[in-house]
Order: C-alpha cells, then structure tokens, then sequence
C-alpha cells in the first residue's frame, strides 16, 4: 500500500496489489461542499478536500490540484470561473496584441501558484504516505491558451513562430516542475490534452526535443515523471514514449492494450482509463467494479497504475469512487473470476422491459435477427448469412443489423417487446418480417428499403 | 492538370499562397464560378475530410487547408451572389451549449459544413436553451448541432431536446451532438439523432441524409 507500491509500479517491478491514483481536482470541493471556483483560490480547501479524499478514496497518488489554467492565469488570460468546473481561458493575450517577448517566466510568488504550494506543504506534513503529484500545464496546451486555436494553423502556415512560443512555454513547464520539487511533490505530471489533436510528424517538428527536456530536467530534479493525454491519442503514445517520460496515462480513447504494449516496449509504467461520463459520473458502483477491474486485467498488472481518464467531474459520486476499493483488493490471479461475478451483476442491474426506439426518426433501418447461437445452430447461420449477404449493399439503403442470441439477457427482453416466438427471426425496425425461413437476398433488400421509406425524413425522390 | 484540379490540390496541400492566383487563372480561363465551387473546392474539403477520419490529417492540417478554402471562397463569393444561382444543401444551426465556452470544435464542425456547401446559422458559445429552439423556429434548418467539452455542460443537450419536444419541433429538425465526452450511448440515451465523432463524420451523415 501507499508511496512504495506506487513506486514499484512506476519502476514496473513485482506488486501484489494494483496501485490506485483518483484524479481529485474540483471533485475535492463537492467533498467539503465547496465551490469549484472557491475551492481553487483556496490553499486551506484545497488541504481540506484533498485529505477527505485521501480518507475516503485510500489512494496510493493523489494530485494537489487539477487546473490547467493556473500559468495561463498569470500570462494575462482571462478566466472564466464556475461552480462545478475548473475555469475556462476566455482571452488569448498572444492573439491579442501581446508579444512573446512581453511575458516572463512565472516567479514563485505569481498568481495562485503560493496557494498550490502551500496546500502541498500541509499535505506532506499530514499524510507521509502519498504520493502526491504536482501537475503542471504541458507547452502545447499553455501555448493553445495563450494564442488560441489560430495556433493550430499557424503550426501550418507560419512555423517559426510556434517553434519560438514553445519554446518559451517549455521554460515555464519546467519553471513550475521546480516550483513542485522544491515544495516536495512525489510526482511531476506534465498534462497536455492538446496531444491528442496533432499528427506525430507535427509532434516531432514541434514538442518531441522539449519534452525529451521536460523530462530529463524532472529527473534531475530526482522526481518520477508521468506524461497526461486526453483525446484520441492513440497514434502518438509511442513517440510520447520515446521522449522519456516514467510514465503516460490516457482516457478511454486509446485502448489499454495498446498503451500496456507501447509502454512495455521502452519500459516506462502506464496508467488511467476508467472512463468519466459514462462509469464514474453516471454509472453505478457494480459497473465501475466491472470496468475497473477489466482496466487491470487487461493492463497484465505490471507497471499499471489505475486511474480515471482524466479529472474527475465535481460531482462524482464518492460510493462510486469507493467502489474502486474491493476490486483493489481482490487478489491479482482471481480478477478474472472477478470480472465474471461483476459482468453478471451489472446485467441483472440493467435488465429492465427492453422498449423499441422510435424507428421512424433513425437515420438507419435497424434489422434485429435473433438465433439461439448463429456458430451452434445451423438454420440460425443461415439466417445471419442472409443478412451479411444484404450488408454489401449498404450504399443502397443505410442499414444496421445485430445478431441477438439467446443465451443473451438481452435477447429474451427484446424478444418480448417485439413479440417474436420462433427462432430464427428477422425483425425489421420493430416488425417482424421473417419467421424461421431464410429469405434470399432480393426479399430481405426489398423489405429493408421499404422500411427505409417509411423513415421521416426521407425526402421523397419525384 | 486542369486549373481546377490544381486548384483542388493547393487547397487540399494547403498551399494558400497559390490558392488566390490559381482561383483567377480558373475564371480568366473562362471557368464558373459555380463549377469551381463544386469542382475544387467543396471536392478539397471531402478529400480533407476523409483524410482527418482517417487520421492523416489532424486539426493543424484541416484548419490550413480550410483557411485556404475560405481564400479562394472569398473571391468567388460576390461572383456567386451575383448568379444568384448559388443552391445550398441544406441548413444547419450550431452551437456550443450554455456553461460552455469551449469552441474550437463547434468552429471545425462549422467550416466542414460550409465547405460541404450548407448554409450554417452560428449561434456561438454558451448558447442557452432557448436560443437552440428559437433558431430551429425561425430557420427551420434541417439540423440543429450541439457541442460541449465539459461533462457537466453536456447534460444541457437533454435541456435543448426536452425543449424542442415540448415545442413540436423535434420531429422537424434532426438534432445533431457531438464534443469529447459526449458518446453515442449518451447521445441515444436524450434522444439525440445523430451522433458524431468528429466534424467530418457529422457532415458526411448530413449529407447522406439530405441525398
């Protein structure tokens, strides 16, 4: 438990329990019934949300703060604050009449980075064995809030000056990095979202040698490093990988099996993945317990250090985020087992009347075959063959089609709705077109477009 | 090659200094104005588009090769007016909904739709409810588009629906979602129409739907 297993991880040695960091940043505030934008000019709400979360989450990480606006903040960008939110930057001084030249390098005293420290200091006094991780706004975001989206065509169209911006915001990175180590902070995570937006032929022109810096300056500093991406940023995590980090974490977009097999290969630790919106915030504990748990199968346990795919939304249920705990403990050789005790649980949760959508205002003709096991039954194979058939013809009508077997929870709930008794069957946007005969290609077309032409929005064609 | 295919290609390459000479030597050629349209630059942003679905390109490439579109855009738009024979597709309303000032991909999604040739009704960032339905009552697009970067904001796209059903104008209007947390399951689950994941997709599905 705590730092050391932390560390393990990050060293990708032996572990015997999954280490577990909550991206707490305004979610801190919703403990203590704060505000976000209280909470975060606040050293003394930080210290008190972050140490509640500290006791109800048990986690071996945890960041100080999670606001990417902070450096922006200093540079003369205007925020606007909110309840439930970090802040949002709504002016670009680059963009704006303002030089490179006319900024400076953050000091230690500037805009709120004192608060930061100092809710860091008290954080390290009370709780010895956390990591904490000090996140600072990595350049290509810093730069994208200082000159705004024009930055992105400027990448294109006028590169010297975007060579130079980053430069400096390399600088101010790390500038903050120090600030974090002086003050103690476990783990320098460099956070820039904005990744998962270029081709890695612009992050090599652009970022590759000033991260390859950011990092070997953070291991000067003797601090392990973590490199945050949200987005789809699945073509650059290898050559985030090559810059040297000790570590990366994604979100939900890049899959964990391709981030175990990249970081496996230049031998760094990766994290992250259980997904915000639709597990954490929205779900309930059985499926965060399912998801959670199959981030750890999945990751092949070395290395892996769990954790949401990015900050965590104000208002996350905490039995949700305590949930995560019993599958912590869970031994590492029956997770599997675990998963299928959860899958189960999360069905019966969900199984509720299955009600058919409004057919006519989709886009797509939904085409339901239900089978007792289109691989095992042989008039069932069949059946689904018919349709696959029909698919190549897809430019014809736009169609969807899903194969629903029986031993589906599932199955036997839409069943019901859409009253079908025999199987094989072929439902048609909620009718029942085909009863064990296996249409040829021309029928099921043929009653495909007619189901097309029912839609709404078809215009008709004089 | 043809002036327009080279026209076609300096957008798509996002060579914006050839684009405004290339745009005259097509009219000097005799070329319409219309047919330039079509043929360079509303072909340039499908072929741009299909390269960032495939991630070829990412947001720095498209946003190049859309400003050059708009470069040469600029010189054919008093010629087109003045023919009058200018046919949109279609017509969409967009915004990024309230609480949520983020609008970079609100703005993507925006010159896709234009570059595809539909007329687009920009009603900006933090966009309350009501303005949504206002749009859809006055305009009576085809589409009304939602954007939101945050997961909190997103749950005001519900608020849009919930409106638009109250008013009758649901089944009017094809109610478009996207921004990087909204998912699919989410977008079924308030009854959102379509669901895309980026901007060339949710101009691709239009398309389709207005063939």
């Amino acid at each position: 438990m705590g730092k050391d297993n932390l560390y393990r991880a990050f060293k990708r040695e032996e572990i015997s329990k999954i280490p577990w960091v909550p991206f707490v940043g305004v979610h801190g505030g919703y403990l203590i019934d704060t505000p976000a934008d209280e909470y975060l000019k606040s050293s003394e709400k930080i210290f008190e949300g972050i140490s509640k979360a500290i006791e109800l989450y048990k986690p071996d990480g945890i960041p100080v703060v999670f606001d990417l606006q902070i450096e922006a903040e200093i540079f003369g960008c205007e925020l606007k604050w909110s309840e439930d939110y970090p802040p949002s930057v709504v002016s670009h001084p680059l963009s704006e009449g303002k030089k490179l030249n006319d900024l400076k390098i953050p000091d230690e005293g500037d805009g709120r980075i004192p608060i930061v420290m100092e809710a860091l200091n008290k954080l390290k006094e009370r709780f010895s064995d956390v990591a904490f991780y000090g996140l600072v706004t990595g350049p290509l975001t810093l730069i994208t809030h200082l000159m705004g989206p024009e930055l992105f065509m400027k990448m294109v169209l006028e590169p010297e000056n975007v060579i130079e911006a980053i430069k400096f915001a390399t600088n101010v990175t790390e500038k903050m990095a120090e600030y974090y180590s002086k003050s103690e902070a476990d783990v320098v995570a460099v956070v820039d979202p904005m990744v998962s937006q270029i081709s890695p032929k612009t992050f090599e022109d652009f970022l590759f040698n000033s991260y390859v810096e950011i990092f070997s300056h953070i291991k000067s500093l003797e601090k392990f490093s973590s490199f945050f991406v949200c987005g789809d940023a699945r073509k650059n995590i290898e050559i985030m990988a090559k810059t040297g980090p000790d570590n990366i974490s994604v979100d939900e977009n890049v899959p964990i099996s391709l981030l175990r097999d990249t970081t496996k290969k230049y031998n760094i630790s990766f994290g992250g993945n259980i997904p915000l919106a639709t597990v954490l915030l929205n779900g309930t504990p059985q499926l965060v317990q399912k998801v959670s748990s199959e981030c750890i199968y999945e990751s092949g346990f070395k290395g892996y250090i769990l954790s949401p795919g990015c900050d965590l939304p104000y208002a996350t249920p905490v039995e949700n985020l305590r949930a995560v705990l019993e599958v912590l403990n869970v031994p590492l050789e029956k997770i599997g087992e675990y998963i299928a005790k959860k899958a189960e649980e999360v069905h019966e949760d969900e199984i509720e009347p299955y009600i058919p959508p409004d057919y006519s205002s989709l886009n797509n003709v939904i085409v339901d075959v239900f089978t007792v096991d289109s691989s095992t039954c042989a008039a069932c194979q069949y059946m689904v063959g018919a349709v696959k058939d029909v698919e190549i013809s897809f430019n014809i009508v736009p169609f969807e089609w899903k194969e629903h077997k029986l031993s589906e929870k599932e199955a036997l709930t839409m069943m019901k709705a859409l009253n079908v008794k025999q199987l094989p069957s072929i439902v048609i946007d909620g009718e029942i077109v085909f009863e064990s005969v296996v249409p040829n290609r021309e029928q099921l077309l043929n009653a495909i477009k007619k189901a097309y032409e029912n839609k709404k929005f078809v215009r008709r064609v004089e | 090659m043809d002036t327009i295919d080279k026209l076609r290609e300096s957008i798509v390459n996002f060579q914006i200094k050839e684009v405004p000479e290339l745009t005259k030597k097509a009219l000097e050629e005799g070329k319409d104005a219309l047919e330039i349209l079509n043929e360079a630059l509303i072909k340039a942003m499908e072929i741009v588009g299909e390269k960032f679905e495939r991630q070829e390109y990412f947001l720095p490439e498209l946003l190049a090769a859309a400003q050059s579109m708009y470069a040469a855009l600029d010189i054919l738009k008093p010629l087109l007016s003045k023919s009058g024979k200018v046919e949109k597709i279609g017509k969409v309303v967009l915004g990024t909904v309230k609480g949520d000032l983020h609008d970079i991909g609100k703005n993507i999604v925006k010159m896709m739709f234009e570059g595809a040739n539909f007329e687009v009704i920009d009603l900006g960032r933090d966009v309350p409810a009501e303005k949504f339905v206002e749009a859809v009552e006055k305009e009576h697009p085809q589409f009304v588009g939602m954007s939101a970067l945050l997961t909190t904001t997103m749950l005001q796209m519900k608020e849009v629906i919930e409106k638009l059903n109250e008013k009758g104008l649901k089944d009017k209007v094809k109610v478009m979602v996207g921004g990087a947390p909204v998912t699919e399951e989410y977008a079924k689950e308030i009854g959102a129409d379509i669901y895309a994941s980026n901007a060339s997709e949710a101009v691709r599905i239009a398309k389709e739907i207005m063939k």
